[in-house]
């Protein structure tokens, strides 16, 4: 069901014409098995539909296996899909209804991976020159223009006073802007990164996530971004397309994806979530719904078809819920304290709920609950979000 | 913006399945590399199957039936058994005992006992075989008389299974100490300290915990040397045929060397050679395949812990100068002295000071000695060279490629493992006296053959420098817009030049050693360092001889202990 | 810009490379001469002799201008003393191959089957060169050179150039004279697990068999193959004289079986602890011999080579070589008075695969294999 909202967002979107600079289509890809000896195949991306718009970030996100890293391969051309279309900047890279599958090394694309790739046996000149160098002589640049394209892509990583270390005498961090202006130096009209900040530790993931930021958007380039990790999607991406099991669950913008998950899986995935399992009991105008839970009644408006009797989960976050005393007689959504945990910025609180489901809430560093204590949630319906599911 | 680089017209997009057969640079070098390989390894076998199995066109056995009734076949069985488990008997335990002590005790002087153990790995068989000889002359040979002197005067007939095997199991000992050596290196020490610890001695610990650990390698060793003895020439050819021990190489041999050459009869018995070394190889590769493939060249790897001897240090140091005394001082010394003799007398102090370096200025100086140092020369450098280029495109493709079939090169590439050095050389006098191509009696025979018998060898250090090259180095190239040519140029090669130069002089080095295809093959004028030695003992130029294998020695010595500092600067410069 | 042409390039050069002579031995084409062929040659030299035929030949040869090869089995010591002379004194460039004389005739045929020449001059034992000839690769010479030679040696092919002689010989540091066999009955029984054979000598093993054990002493041939076979079971069995001369003196063995005399001989001028005196007899006589190669392309050279060997260098083989020239106007060899049995060649060459292999089942069968026999 979420696989067809995707599509209608896509298509909804593809109507702003040439903004769009890449386009995905029903991409699907197998892989057979080739460690056992059944011949099984495995399906790795599983129609996968999307489009960019130019100038603009946008991530695939998903837990390993998912199939981002094999769509971001096919888009590059390092894998040739089953079927599906690649249009980028106008030019079809892909399109398995024509038999057009154009190859890697013609597509002009800019690419940063995962373990950076950097040519040891080269040093960060020749590094950088050596997509210009790869090319036929007839389209080869001066030398002189060749040396100022360098010098300026260094200058744009910030790594011009080490144009003549050689490769592996950089630091992760370093590596990886080589990596970048690698990407970069051909003014490429898609950048392609894969996890490139996971090889790095935590405090440098942070720097280079502004600074990945900061670069895409003063050049202004088209960038799809792959990776597992939520917060650099979240900070990073215009839109974020949400992989499982070869399949997008959910594209949206960051703020959409966190407050309205589609899907129990995008729930599930992003942020920390509360499920409270219900049926939607009254179906009302504009997508009113009353969902009925085992802990309380919720009227929620919902964004998918959901008929009375639907099974549902209404999803609420951590730091949504407030925890109130409980006056007597009260038995919506209450609960005692079980545990709790000073965190620093906040102070966590784990409640065991009257049906035995354990809540986690978010709640400021000055309230802290002692347990036992028994407690009733406060959080805002029009914060609860619902998707379906048991 | 400006224009963008590297932009093609939607016009090349097009790409259908009919321009797969282009001519690129790429697939006219693959499929070059794989038809050579395949004429390298599959012509040589098909034409002796051809000759061996066929009569005027037709299918017949009598090569065979002649072959096997010969009344000697079951000694001619029975004595190859014999010298083959021999020969694994004495190296293995050998081998091993001394990789262990370099490897993982604190025995002194551990650096000079490695050079000694692998120093039989540089003298070329044949010299080896004829140093013996003359170590163990009766009565004039050093040894025999050393032997005298000792209560109830033994003597010892090297003219023997027993010599055959004592001589064969020390040349091949070096080998089953490099690889047990490998083993030893990446083991997990710790299961030993908690034995040591909880107080079980030092020869306990080595039976009980170290040797189960090394299972694998240890079946390896013994699998090879198997093999190696069975292929063995000089050997059984120079010690077993007087006294009538014969095995399948030297039955190979003397049938090709009657006159006419019985090739028939010669290929029977080359055929069941191959076939018992076909099982034992395909035994081999199912056993060593797996760890060798992800084993680091240089060793990066962790140094395990040593183990200390304590007072098992004393027998070990006496057991090691034994050992080098025994199977490198004694032998090398010996081909020195008589190298400065003018015919061959047992040592003293008359004949020691009479010493002349004729024997060396003939070496040095005479027409066909420099002519085999010059052919020795060409040919190794020619095969390594080749080699490792055909190699290194080879190794893309089976490592790399995702093309269907590209294990079968890898296949392709092990066959000559199989074929014994003689059979190369058989197979290939068939081949090139019935095909018209006029390469018999030229140095380009023994080229092909060497190129056959070293192409396992290439392939090994090549595939295993490959997998070491990420793949993703080769795709963000593909990705930057490099053709695969220019990938292959300014990646793969550059990356792999350190292992590709480690087989190379490993090239250099055994084909310098190569006899047993050579000497079927080489004409007058061609003939190769160890042909000549060859040669020279037929002739009895038995000081000439020594003087020529301590100078051959001396220069393979210093190519690898170049190897040996190229390695340790090389293994700095490996990717990270 | 690619090279996608660099595997083709390397495959065509290295063809041609290899059709391409790595030496400066003759083409794959056999027979036609490029300047004189073997008739014409001898058609020129009709009728001349002494001075004035060598005189002639020479002048043929140097307008040939070329180098020639040489294959024999003549002893290393003195094969290259010989080309050495021949070359010195007439200053033209000679190559020479030497090995046993069973592997430079296999070597031959094979070259043959191969459409290879590599031999101008053959020079190998009588019993290889009746081979040779019968597979044609010999070509005819009638020279007047032979006229001098003994009539015993004289084929149409080829001719003999030395004469051979087997003797037994013993170590005499660990042999005495009392002790020194006498008969070779003696040789082949009296020294089990101390005697030292030859890998390759049917031919002189067939001689004593027919022509000594079967009619002087009366036996069968198969007690005088058993006496041969016994003898082996314990003995050192060596591929070469040389080597077993030299094995001999440095005491591997007491007695050899085969050796040649001249070889023991020389050693013994040497002051090695070998002799052959007094003699078992009979002594065992072959004569080697010297042909043209049919495929030579040096015709004029290669006769010029074999004339001179038949004539001035008879001197050589007799006074530095210690052999018994054939050329019966020259001196030298065994002393008068030992009874000595020729090898027949013409009844070898019928029977050879016969004594080969018998011969063969004697000195290949399983000594000391296991168990020790």
């Amino acid at each position: 069901m979420t696989g067809s909202t995707a599509r209608t967002v896509v298509e909804a979107e593809s109507t702003t014409g040439d903004g769009t600079a890449v386009v995905v289509e029903s991409l699907v890809k197998t892989f057979e098995d080739g460690g056992s000896s059944s011949r099984k195949q495995f399906t790795a991306v599983d129609g996968v539909s999307f489009i960019v718009e130019r100038g603009t970030m946008f991530t695939l996100l998903g837990p390993s296996g998912c199939g981002k890293t094999t769509t971001l391969r096919c888009i590059a051309g390092l894998e040739t899909p089953d079927q599906g279309t690649i249009i980028v900047d106008g030019r079809t890279f892909t399109s398995t209804t024509n038999g057009i599958n154009l190859p890697v090394n013609q597509r002009g694309l800019g690419m940063v991976f995962q373990s950076y790739a950097i040519w040891p046996h080269l040093d960060v000149y020749q590094n950088v020159a050596f997509p210009i160098k790869a090319l036929p002589r007839k389209r080869r640049p001066s030398s002189r223009e060749t040396r100022a394209r360098i010098e300026r892509v260094l200058d744009v990583v910030q790594l011009s006073d080490l144009e003549n270390r050689p490769a592996t005498d950089l630091s992760g961090g370093q590596q990886q802007r080589l990596a970048l202006a690698r990407a970069l130096v051909m003014e490429p009209p898609l950048l392609l990164l894969d996890e490139p900040l996971s090889n790095l530790d935590a405090k440098l993931r942070e720097e280079m996530r502004f600074e990945l930021k900061r670069l895409q958007r003063e050049l202004g380039i088209t960038t799809v971004y792959v990776t597992h990790d939520q917060i650099e999607a979240l900070s990073m991406s215009k839109k974020i397309a949400v992989m499982n099991g070869g399949k997008i669950e959910q594209i949206g913008r960051p703020r959409e994806i966190y407050d309205k998950p589609a899907s129990r899986f995008v729930a599930g995935f992003i942020g920390i979530s509360n499920l409270f399992a219900g049926v939607v009991s009254t179906a009302g105008p504009d997508n009113a719904r009353v969902v009925e839970t085992d802990l309380g009644t919720l009227r929620v408006r919902v964004f998918a078809d959901m008929p009375r009797g639907t099974q549902v989960l209404a999803v609420v976050r951590p730091e949504q819920i407030e925890l109130d005393t409980v006056s007597d007689g009260e038995t919506e959504w209450v609960g005692s304290v079980r545990a709790r945990a000073f965190v620093g910025d906040a102070v966590e609180h784990m409640v065991r709920m009257r049906n035995g489901a354990d809540v986690r809430v978010k709640s400021s560093p000055t309230v802290s609950i002692p347990p036992g204590t028994k407690v009733q949630l406060r959080f805002a319906e029009e914060d609860c979000t619902v998707v379906p599911g048991a | 913006m400006s224009t963008r680089l590297g932009e093609t017209e939607q016009t090349f997009a097009v790409v259908s399945r009919r321009t797969r057969l282009r001519p690129t640079s790429k697939v006219v070098v693959l499929t070059g590399v794989v038809m050579i390989f395949a004429f390298l390894t599959l012509v040589p076998l098909g034409f002796l199957l051809w000759q061996t199995f066929t009569e005027g066109g037709a299918l017949t056995f009598d090569a065979v039936a002649r072959a096997y009734s010969a009344d000697a076949l079951g000694g001619m069985a029975v004595s190859s058994v014999t010298f083959a488990v021999g020969t694994a008997v004495l190296a293995v335990p050998l081998g091993t005992v001394l990789a262990y002590l370099t490897m993982r005790t604190d025995m002194p002087f551990k650096g000079p006992l490695f050079v000694a153990a692998l120093t039989p790995l540089v003298i070329p068989g044949i010299l080896h075989t004829i140093a013996w000889i003359f170590l163990t002359s009766p009565r004039i040979g050093p040894l025999s008389q050393l032997l005298a002197m000792l209560p109830g005067s033994p003597t010892i007939d090297i003219f023997s299974i027993w010599g055959m095997i004592w001589v064969e199991g020390l040349h091949l000992t070096p080998l089953v100490f490099l690889l047990m050596a490998a083993a030893f290196r990446s083991m997990d020490p710790s299961l030993e300290e908690v034995a040591l610890a909880s107080g079980a001695s030092l020869p306990r610990v080595f039976t009980r915990i170290t040797l189960p650990l090394v299972k694998p390698a240890l079946f390896a060793s013994i699998l090879i040397t198997g093999i190696r003895a069975l292929e063995a020439f000089e050997v059984p050819a120079l010690l077993g045929i007087p006294r009538g021990i014969w095995v399948f190489t030297s039955r190979i041999w003397r049938a090709l060397e009657r006159v006419p050459s019985d090739f028939g009869l010669a290929g029977a018995f080359a055929i069941s050679l191959l076939v018992i070394t076909s099982v034992l190889v395909f035994l081999y590769a199912r056993l060593g395949k797996r760890s060798q493939r992800y084993q680091t060249v240089t060793g990066k790897g962790f140094r395990p812990r040593v183990v200390s001897l304590g007072r098992w240090k004393g027998p070990a140091v006496i057991f090691a100068i034994s050992y080098v005394t025994v199977a490198v001082v004694l032998p090398l010394l010996n081909l020195l002295y008589i190298s400065t003799q003018r015919f061959y007398a047992q040592p003293s102090l008359e004949t020691i000071a009479n010493a002349t370096f004729d024997n060396y200025r003939y070496t040095f100086t005479h027409p066909q000695v420099l002519r085999a140092f010059r052919n020795s020369m060409v040919l190794g450098i020619g095969a390594a060279t080749a080699l490792v280029l055909l190699t290194a495109v080879a190794s893309w493709l089976v490592v790399r490629s995702r093309a269907r079939g590209r294990s079968a090169v890898d296949h392709l590439a092990s066959i000559p493992l199989v074929i014994p050095g003689l059979v190369v050389g058989v197979a290939l006098l068939v081949v090139y006296l019935r095909v018209p191509v006029p390469i018999y009696g030229t140095l380009w025979i023994l080229f092909i053959a060497y190129l056959t018998r070293y192409l396992p060898y290439g392939m090994r250090y090549s595939s295993s420098s490959m997998y070491q090259v990420g793949s993703e180095l080769e795709e963000s190239a593909y990705v930057s817009g490099a053709s695969w040519w220019y990938t292959f140029r300014r990646v793969h090669l550059p990356l792999l030049v350190p292992g590709l130069v480690a087989g190379w002089i490993y090239i250099v080095i055994v084909s310098v050693r190569e006899l047993s295809s050579s000497i079927l093959l080489y004409s007058p004028g061609n003939e190769v360092l160890s042909v000549l030695i060859w040669e020279q003992w037929e002739n009895g130029q038995f000081t000439e001889l020594a003087a020529l294998g301590v100078v051959m020695v001396a220069i393979l010595m210093v190519l690898v202990a170049v190897v040996r500092r190229l390695g340790a600067r090389i293994g700095i410069r490996e990717i990270a | 810009m690619s090279r996608p042409i660099i595997a083709l390039l390397l495959t065509v050069s290295l063809a041609a490379a290899a059709c391409s002579d790595a030496n400066e031995e003759s083409s794959p084409e056999d027979g036609e001469q490029t300047t004189v062929s073997l008739d014409e040659l001898f058609d020129d030299l009709e009728g001349l002799t002494g001075d004035e035929r060598r005189a002639r030949l020479l002048q043929l040869a140097l307008e040939e201008d070329s180098d020639i090869t040489l294959y024999t089995s003549l002893s290393v010591d003195d094969s290259g003393p010989l080309v050495d002379a021949f070359e010195d004194q007439y200053d033209i460039g000679t190559d020479l191959y030497r090995a046993s004389a069973s592997t430079v005739a296999q070597r031959l045929l094979l070259e043959a089957d191969a459409g290879f020449a590599g031999a101008d001059v053959v020079m190998v034992n009588g019993t290889e060169m009746t081979v040779l000839d019968a597979e044609g690769l010999l070509a005819p010479f009638p020279s007047p050179v032979t006229d001098d030679l003994m009539p015993s040696v004289v084929f149409e092919n080829w001719v003999g150039v030395y004469v051979q002689v087997f003797a037994a010989a013993w170590n005499t540091n660990f042999v005495d004279t009392s002790d020194a066999p006498e008969t070779w009955e003696e040789v082949l029984t009296d020294y089990p697990g101390t005697l030292g054979m030859e890998l390759g000598d049917f031919d002189w093993f067939a001689t004593l068999i027919k022509d000594y054990f079967t009619t002087e002493r009366g036996m069968s041939e198969d007690e005088a193959v058993a006496l041969f076979s016994e003898a082996a079971k314990g003995a050192l069995v060596v591929d070469g004289h040389t080597l077993m001369a030299e094995m001999l003196a440095g005491g591997t063995f007491d007695v050899a079986s085969s050796p040649y005399q001249h070889r023991i001989q020389r050693l013994n001028g040497d002051g090695a602890p070998v002799a052959w005196e007094p003699a078992v007899e009979p002594l065992i006589a072959r004569p080697n011999g010297v042909a043209i190669h049919r495929d030579t392309d040096s015709p004029a050279t290669a006769l010029l080579l074999v004339e001179w060997i038949l004539t001035d260098a008879q001197q050589m083989f007799a006074m530095d070589f210690g052999r018994t020239p054939t050329n019966r106007l020259v001196e030298g060899g065994i002393p008068e008075g030992y009874e000595v049995l020729t090898v027949d060649l013409v009844a070898l060459l019928e029977e050879r695969e016969k004594w080969e292999g018998l011969y063969e089942s004697v000195v290949t069968q399983s000594g000391q294999a296991v168990g020790g026999d």
